[in-house]
């Protein structure tokens, strides 16, 4: 005798999960802009001001994607010395600004990710 | 009682006992900056700290980044690249006993490699500076 095991809503489950990904993309775009915004001025903050050189050169640079599923912002700092001013100079203490700053942002950001997909109403564990 | 200052003190203790590193960076484990004249040291630093909550006030665990750098003066990269790969040693993975602390540490890893030359403005000699940004997740008790 044939042991037969049938699994239904598995397309409505795929349905939902392709509605899923450009809303939470979407979602994700607007959420990544405004953690952005606020992490370039909490770098700029955190610098020294000697000229404004190195506050001045912090930057949103929005990069491509080849899929509107991965959108993603990089901010990066163009002043040639930050990476001294970050982790200090032979006669300097180290100043960490743009690092914490950064792994701030990706944890907000993912915990953002996260609360929009809950709100769909999927679990997520391990976040 | 638990004071995260005194976890800092165990990481600077651990590298400064440790009688190869001494070798390699003979004047000495320095917090932030080194005394003028130092040519050879280690640079321990507070990067990053946060704190995940528990009921009550208790604090669930702590995450404290620390860069940790070897400083060299010379015009080649290797005396600070092989100090850097025995903080690594020192450091990585390794359970340190936060007992004087108060704390008990669950994990120590190095998450980024750090490594970059600089130009002396005063003689245009080079300090290398090779290391890495050393997570150390504990929990006080």
């Amino acid at each position: 005798m044939a042991t037969e095991i049938q699994f239904t809503g598995i397309t409505e489950l795929l349905a939902a999960l392709e509605r899923l990904a450009p809303d939470l993309a979407a979602a994700a775009v607007t959420q990544e802009k405004a953690i952005a915004t606020q992490t370039v001025e909490a770098i700029r903050a955190g610098y020294p001001l000697v000229t404004g050189t190195l506050r001045n050169s912090v930057q949103i640079q929005k990069q491509g994607s080849t899929t509107p599923v991965r959108p993603f912002t990089q901010i990066a700092v163009t002043a040639p010395y930050a990476t001294l001013v970050e982790f200090g100079m032979a006669r300097t203490a180290p100043r960490p600004v743009f690092i914490p700053a950064i792994r701030r942002a990706r944890e907000a950001l993912v915990k953002d990710v996260v609360e929009k997909i809950r709100q769909q109403g999927l679990t997520v564990t391990g976040a | 009682m638990s004071d995260a200052g005194l976890v800092d003190a165990v990481v600077m203790e651990v590298l400064a006992n440790d009688a190869t590193l001494t070798a390699l960076c003979p004047d000495g484990v320095f917090w932030g900056r080194a005394p003028a004249g130092a040519t050879r040291f280690v640079i321990t630093a507070l990067f990053d700290h946060t704190e995940r909550p528990a009921l009550a006030r208790d604090t669930l665990y702590e995450t404290t980044v620390y860069l940790v750098k070897a400083v060299i003066l010379d015009s080649s990269k290797t005396p600070s690249r092989t100090a850097a790969a025995r903080i690594h040693t020192l450091l990585h993975g390794v359970d340190l006993d936060l007992t004087a602390a108060g704390y008990v540490a669950m994990d120590c890893r190095r998450m980024e490699r750090v490594a970059y030359p600089e130009i002396d403005p005063a003689n245009a000699a080079t300090w290398h500076h090779s290391g890495g940004q050393y997570a150390l997740v504990s929990y006080p008790v």
